[in-house]
């Protein structure tokens, strides 16, 4: 327990300056250019140099600001997003709180980094920072609702809220889960087709495989998430184009450093979540086939340094890999207008989750 | 345990005072952050998890950013210096305050509270406050509590019907 928090925070700022230089390099193919090149070999010391250029940096207060309020407002931000992380489990055995409320925990402490913005916003004492933070929160509380009704059709077909169960569910191991001994999987989770997949594993295991009408799911939860952590083609609260920045638009050196670190983490914390619920988490993605029992081999049982090792590498790799998605995304669409934005969470989004909740309800009873 | 009950009851009593003194509205709203994470705090030592979240969630999430812009919109710069918000010569509030608190105060005293026998159970039991109160909570909701919860729903309903049709007779232009 102790030691997930002792990884996740050296992980999380490592990952930053990972992800910033992974970010331009990927915005560099995407525009058919070559991205940071100068700084070391292949440009990979870009982003150290970045960090202790911010670190010598002055933090600039300007006179008008509320100044305790304009200082506390990155740090909500920031720990409130990282509080989040205290539930992922990274592998079997390494992990966080072991919640019964895990997801719901989750989504409710990432929904107070919206008072850290506000806070942010207002104590700039500045138009653009104050329009900022009011379109963060109109954002922010809208897409909340789509990633709320989509964990709920998740939470349905796992009938768990604990990561670490949902987690046992999607793959071979689920027999060690206390509680899940008599537990079966089966294709695309119909016990009808008679096709049993617990001890077949591999992908076929995953929840989107295990109701597959969660793929759609998985869009509109990687959609609402973009628009969570306020990444492009989402980034209306920031828009350098017309808003300067947005809400940290007043903001310098380090103070501006956490604001992103924030960012990032968000994107992190949304990857691993998608991971989790949508991709069998720390499982394999390869099945057994007859002799070639590749999942058994690609993954060790928990309790082992092995399944230990295996875990942590398959989930890492669905992390990066749809971290990857997000930048691929962000660099490929321009921005949305406002009243589009809205348009596609109320009117898209939510009447698409709120018929999958149906669906997932409908599979459950089905496959019972 | 007891440690950190002391800890978060001395923070929410802290941030109320800070609440009850601050001089800015804005600061007065983001205390009110502390009071609601303190409050959640105690809810998790009294084994009441799922409370909690919805608290932080509920309160924390919605209730409070809504406060917050409620005072953005309406509150104009120069009334800043407090003027408004700690005046002093409304008596008649202040003995409705006392009524209130006073009647809470022996409403709490009068009360048996030794004799419950869900106290006395808790008590015996101490494994009731390890064990998560999620699963008992749901049954208990779509089971003996389902007509209120439904209920609830269609309040609810009718209120998101309510707000979007004053919204469209008033306003017709678009904001944001």
């Amino acid at each position: 327990m102790w030691i997930s928090a002792l990884i996740l925070l050296p992980f999380l700022i490592v990952f930053g300056l990972a992800a910033v230089y992974a970010e331009r390099k990927v915005a560099g193919f995407v525009q058919d250019r070559l991205g940071p090149s100068e700084v070391g070999k292949y440009g990979l010391l870009q982003t150290i140099a970045d960090i202790l250029k911010l670190i010598q940096k002055e933090i600039i207060i300007p006179k008008g600001v509320d100044a305790f309020l304009f200082r506390l407002a990155p740090i909500i931000v920031f720990t409130s997003v990282f509080a989040g992380f205290a539930i992922l489990p990274l592998s079997p055995m390494l992990m966080g709180a072991g919640l019964t409320t895990g997801i719901f925990y989750a989504l409710a402490i990432i929904s107070l980094d919206i008072v850290g913005l506000l806070m942010a916003g207002w104590a700039s004492n500045n138009k653009y920072s104050i329009l900022g933070a009011l379109r963060a929160v109109a954002q922010i509380i809208s897409y909340e609702i789509p990633i709320g009704l989509v964990v709920l059709s998740v939470v349905i077909i796992s009938q768990s809220l604990d990561l670490q169960t949902i987690n046992y569910q999607q793959g071979i191991h689920i027999a060690s889960l206390i509680g899940g001994e008599s537990e079966k999987n089966f294709l695309f989770g119909i016990a009808a087709t008679g096709i049993e997949t617990t001890q077949i594993g591999g992908f076929l295991t995953w929840n989107v495989f295990r109701m597959p009408f969660l793929w759609v799911g998985f869009i509109i939860f990687f959609i609402a998430t973009l628009a969570e952590s306020n990444r492009a083609p989402f980034d209306i609260p920031e828009a350098e184009s017309e808003l300067i920045g947005g809400f940290h638009t007043e903001y310098s050196g380090m103070l501006f450093a956490i604001f992103m670190l924030a960012e990032y983490g968000m994107m992190l914390l949304s990857a691993f979540l998608a991971a989790i619920l949508f991709f069998g988490g720390w499982n394999t993605p390869l099945p057994n086939i007859g002799n070639i029992s590749l999942a058994t081999w690609t993954s060790g049982a928990p309790n082992t340094i092995y399944g230990e090792i295996t875990g942590f590498f398959w989930l890492l790799c669905k992390v990066f890999l749809i971290i990857f998605l997000q930048m691929w995304v962000r660099w490929t669409y321009p921005r949305l207008r406002a009243d589009h934005l809205f348009y596609l969470c109320w009117k898209v989004l939510v009447p698409f989750s709120l018929v999958l909740i149906l669906l997932s309800s409908v599979w459950k009873l089905w496959s019972f | 345990m007891t440690f950190f009950f002391y800890l978060f009851a001395t923070l929410t009593l802290l941030m109320t005072l800070l609440l009850l003194l601050s001089k800015k509205l804005i600061h007065l709203a983001f205390s009110f952050l502390g009071v609601l994470l303190g409050i959640a705090a105690l809810f998790v030592l009294a084994g009441a998890d799922f409370l909690a979240v919805a608290q932080i969630l509920v309160y924390a999430g919605g209730v409070l950013v809504l406060i917050i812009i409620g005072i953005m919109l309406t509150q104009t710069a120069p009334k800043e210096n407090g003027q408004n918000i700690t005046s002093h010569s409304n008596i008649i509030s202040a003995v409705l305050v006392l009524v209130l608190f006073s009647m809470l105060v022996y409403a709490f005293i009068s009360q048996p509270f030794e004799q419950q026998t869900w106290i006395q159970n808790a008590q015996i039991q101490q494994k009731t406050l390890q064990t998560s109160t999620l699963p008992s909570t749901g049954i208990l909701l779509m089971t003996q509590y389902l007509l209120p919860f439904e209920l609830t729903a269609i309040l609810l309903l009718v209120a998101i019907a309510g707000a979007i049709t004053l919204l469209q007779y008033k306003n017709k232009s678009r904001i944001l």
